[in-house]
């Protein structure tokens, strides 16, 4: 479903040097993987190998297929791609402080906004009473549970996932792993960045970010 | 629906930039509004064409008898007649003749801010009984001038009018005359005001009234402003004495010989005293004295150097806010565009292209822009300054100006 | 803060010290200019007819009044009465203007003849001697070049009716309200009224205010964000939210104290123009208050999440 091929990242560190952060990396997700971590040490690149994959970042050299076409990586084009097949859910869920929980959701809609879908996606995770609460409000898990019901609105394909638990206590991560078997459960297929064992462990299989390129961990 | 929460959660800074851009720009159409004004004055009263040397005529029958005796004379008149026709034909000057005097009207329409001693240390006198008209009067601000006096000083009038300078005649039924500014009020072009023009009743047409501010250089300053007065125009030509006229056309041709002579900066007073001796041979009227008057010169000079000082103190102060301007709007769009940025980081995670996130917080500023204008707009109504050209003007400038900021600086900001 | 965010404060500061600054020059040259057109007199000005003794007696509510009193034919040797000499604002180019309590002085024009003697300049009017302590115009060619103003009280004369020049804030409206509309004119304009400065002057002004107010109110909110992590931290170690604001307004304050001093510093040094100390601490008091508001605005939406 996804695939990329020989991707060359060279990074500029803070004092000014550059640093490759990929070498000839290779990455494939077929449509039989329902779920994938990518784990790795802090900069080794687990962010910036999801924003490649979600088409945020363009700037490196390598091929990118979806369903066997090469994607043009321009801003347009990775945008539509983004809009139409991926879901992303962040760490520090980048949600609007101005607007409530069901209009966070909503934002989630790249065309006709469906009010009753938003609310579906609130409820499958579990958050069916939140829909006019102010994002100010909200714990950290409900914060990351709404940025997953927007994720979730457009029905991805892809949702990807950047550290999803890592600010969260172990009742919460369950929570968010319940969640993300129900959509397991659904046909969505998760691709998420993790330093958590636990988390690594529930996908279904592992990848390691390592010397540049991704090792498949048992 | 973006512009929505755009506006609730940045209202307080859009409405900062709106009315710091709306303040300034109110700010350069008064500008603009002074500096066409400042032309406007120097072109009317300042221009190279005014830059001559002024002379006063004035006749030298000082003595009552002798006064008296030649006004019976009407040789004497006839001669006096021809020296006025020979000065307005002109030699190497030209003659302004200008004269003030109280004019009595009948059933007149204003208050006592028209009143011949209003604004001098001589009282004012009100409405009286007059027993000529046998009816209520009241002696008004007039001034009599010829043709050659109302180019000099570029009077115009409001609606464009021009007066029949050929047909003046006293003698005739009706005589135009023009009204000050300040009778906008109390007059229309066509009424006729009966005044009693040196112990003759004259029927006096109103032809038009002054630009506000007119004014001419009269009995030793530049600020002699017509607002307040009646302009009765003096005729070209000075026609033979009639005997029914004679003692009414006697007091007309002094008080229409006294004014002053123009004459290039060029010429000397020796050269000038030449033309007029000259004038005097060929008309035989020997009564008059010439007083160089310098201090139209320097009052010129020093008057326009005035208007023209304000106008650089007006400019400098505008820059100085042009500058603090440009510094608080670079701020306040830095807030702005912060805050939207988190917003613009949000739409481009869930898949819109920057293209698309540009287009519509370009739309945000355009509400700012929007709105600033709007401010301006009302502003501008209640302006008591408001002139369509200027406005033009100031928005051909404000596009200019603001078009610059919207095409580069916030597209810069947005380009994430 | 970092001290760009810093620089940035500093830059705001001196720009809007400088502006306000420049506005205050702006208006004293601009009433020099009106005040050189029109024969001294500002735009208020009115022409009456009175006892000297009774109008200075009645007019009291006018702080800044001034009576004239034409002394020649040609209005160009006056004499004057001040109520407050401290806002007495002659164009002059050289010399000082009256002080409190000071008479037998005179101002001048450069065309007008003076003695010296003993090094003083004096004119001489009527065999009396009145020492010069002023050259009116604000520069030795001007329209006052042949104006002479005295100042002595003996001139005026007693009871009787007289007419006189009035001029000071309010001035016409408040000789009607005693004596009526019966011997008061209007004086019909100087200079200023071949253009429009007089509306659009004042306006420019006033937009010129709003500017700076706009400027100070940016500023004090800019100081609150910028300090707002640094504030966050302090409470954090055990400041209280009242500590750390005082400390932070006194950080201000001292800010606007110290940019108010380069500006007049500055304004003395590069273009020799010198600030009563009156407008130094009214203008650092408006700064100060606006940018402290808004920094307490900000100040309280940080601490509350509001």
């Amino acid at each position: 479903m996804i695939r990329l091929e020989d991707v060359d990242k060279v990074v500029v560190e803070p004092n000014g040097l550059r640093r490759d952060l990929f070498r000839s990396l290779n990455f494939s997700l077929s449509p039989a993987h329902s779920s994938v971590a990518i784990l790795g040490r802090s900069g080794s690149g687990k962010s910036t190998l999801l924003k490649i994959l979600a088409g945020l970042d363009t700037r490196y050299q390598g091929k990118y297929f979806f369903e066997g076409e090469p994607l043009l990586k321009n801003g347009a084009t990775m945008a539509r791609y983004r809009r139409e097949n991926i879901g992303i859910v962040t760490q520090s869920y980048h949600l609007l402080s101005d607007r409530n929980v069901v209009q966070n959701v909503l934002l989630g809609f790249s065309g006709k906004k469906s009010i009753a879908r938003a609310k579906e996606c609130l409820a499958l995770v579990q958050l069916e009473k939140f829909e006019k609460k102010s994002i100010t409000q909200l714990s950290g898990g409900e914060a990351q549970r709404v940025a997953i019901a927007r994720a979730l609105v457009k029905n991805p394909r892809v949702i990807l996932a950047d550290e999803p638990t890592g600010a969260l206590d172990e009742e919460t991560e369950n929570h968010i792993l319940s969640v993300f078997s129900r959509l397991e459960s659904e046909g969505h297929t998760l691709i998420v960045t993790t330093h958590n064992e636990r988390v690594a462990g529930w996908c279904q299989s592992r990848l390691m970010l390592s010397d540049k390129k991704l090792v498949p961990q048992e | 629906m973006g512009i929505i929460f755009d506006m609730r959660k940045n209202f307080p800074l859009i409405v900062a930039k709106s009315l710091v851009f709306s303040l300034f720009f109110l700010a350069f159409y008064n500008f603009l509004s002074f500096s066409q004004e400042t032309d406007a004055a120097i072109n009317q009263s300042f221009s190279s064409d005014s830059e001559v040397n002024l002379y006063t005529l004035t006749d030298t029958l000082v003595e009552a008898d002798e006064f008296s005796e030649f006004r019976e004379s009407k040789n004497e008149l006839d001669k006096l007649g021809s020296f006025y026709n020979a000065l307005n034909d002109g030699g190497q000057f030209t003659f302004l003749s200008i004269f003030d005097q109280p004019l009595p009207v009948k059933d007149f329409r204003g208050d006592e801010t028209y009143d011949y001693g209003y604004g001098t240390e001589m009282s004012v006198q009100g409405k009286y009984f007059d027993e000529d008209f046998g009816a209520q009067a009241q002696n008004v601000k007039s001034i009599q001038m010829n043709k050659n006096a109302f180019e000099f000083y570029k009077i115009r009038t409001e609606g464009g009018q021009e007066i029949p300078w050929k047909e003046i005649d006293y003698s005739g039924s009706e005589v135009p005359i023009l009204l000050g500014s300040n009778y906008a009020n109390l007059y229309r072009v066509g009424d006729v005001i009966q005044g009693n023009f040196y112990f003759k009743t004259l029927n006096l047409r109103v032809a038009g009234f002054l630009e506000p501010g007119s004014s001419i250089f009269y009995k030793n300053e530049i600020n002699h402003y017509l607002d307040s007065y009646i302009l009765i125009p003096y005729p070209d030509t000075l026609r033979g004495i009639t005997d029914e006229e004679q003692f009414f056309q006697g007091i007309l041709s002094f008080a229409m010989i006294n004014g002053d002579l123009v004459a290039r900066k060029d010429l000397s007073s020796a050269q000038l005293i030449e033309d007029l001796q000259a004038i005097s041979r060929d008309t035989g009227f020997y009564d008059y004295t010439l007083i160089d008057v310098p201090t139209y010169l320097v009052q010129m000079s020093l008057t326009k150097s005035i208007i023209e000082d304000n106008y650089t103190l007006l400019l400098s102060i505008i820059l100085a806010m042009g500058i603090g301007v440009i510094c608080v709007t670079f701020f306040i769009n830095r807030g702005i565009l912060v805050r939207r940025w988190e917003g613009g980081l949000v739409y481009w995670l869930l898949g819109r292209s920057r293209e698309e996130i540009m287009r519509e917080f370009l739309w945000y500023s355009t509400i700012e822009y929007a709105l600033a204008f709007l401010i301006f707009w009302l502003a501008f109504v209640a302006l008591p300054n408001k002139n369509e050209f200027i406005l033009m003007n100031s928005l051909f400038f404000m596009l200019m100006f603001l078009g610059a900021i919207y095409c580069t600086k916030d597209m810069c900001w947005v380009n994430i | 803060m970092t001290l760009r965010q810093s620089g940035a404060i500093v830059f705001l500061l001196l720009l809007f010290s400088f502006l306000l600054s420049a506005l205050h020059v702006y208006g004293v040259r601009q009433e020099a200019i009106t005040r050189e057109g029109n024969k001294l007199y500002t735009a208020e000005s009115i022409e009456v007819r009175g006892s000297f003794t009774d109008i200075s007696a009645r007019l009291d509510n006018v702080q800044d009044l001034k009576i004239y009193t034409n002394l020649s034919e040609d209005g160009d040797i006056r004499n004057i009465f001040m109520r407050d000499s401290s806002r007495v604002n002659f164009p002059l180019h050289s010399g000082r203007s009256f002080i409190e309590g000071e008479s037998q002085k005179a101002l001048v024009g450069a065309e007008v003849v003076t003695t010296y003697d003993g090094g003083i300049e004096y004119y001489i009017f009527q065999e009396k001697r009145y020492e010069v302590i002023g050259h009116l115009g604000r520069e030795t060619k001007s329209l006052l070049e042949k104006n002479v103003i005295l100042n002595d009280p003996a001139l005026f004369g007693s009871g009787a009716d007289e007419p006189y020049i009035l001029d000071g804030s309010g001035v016409h409206n408040a000789f009607v309200s005693v004596y009526g509309s019966e011997n008061v004119a209007l004086r019909d304009g100087g200079t200023n009224k071949r253009t429009n400065v007089d509306l659009v002057s004042p306006l420019l002004k006033g937009f010129g205010l709003l500017l700076v107010v706009l400027g100070c109110i940016s500023t004090g909110l800019l100081v609150g964000r910028y300090s707002a992590g640094q504030n966050g931290v302090q409470h954090l170690q055990g400041a209280t939210h009242r500590a750390v604001f005082l400390r932070r307004a006194g950080e201000v304050t001292l800010l606007v104290a110290a940019v108010a001093f380069v500006i007049v510093s500055a304004w003395s040094v590069l273009f020799q123009v010198t600030f009563p100390v009156g407008v130094v601490l009214s203008g650092f008091c408006v700064q100060l208050c606006t940018v402290l508001t808004a920094f307490g605005f900000s100040f309280v939406k940080n601490v509350t999440g509001a």
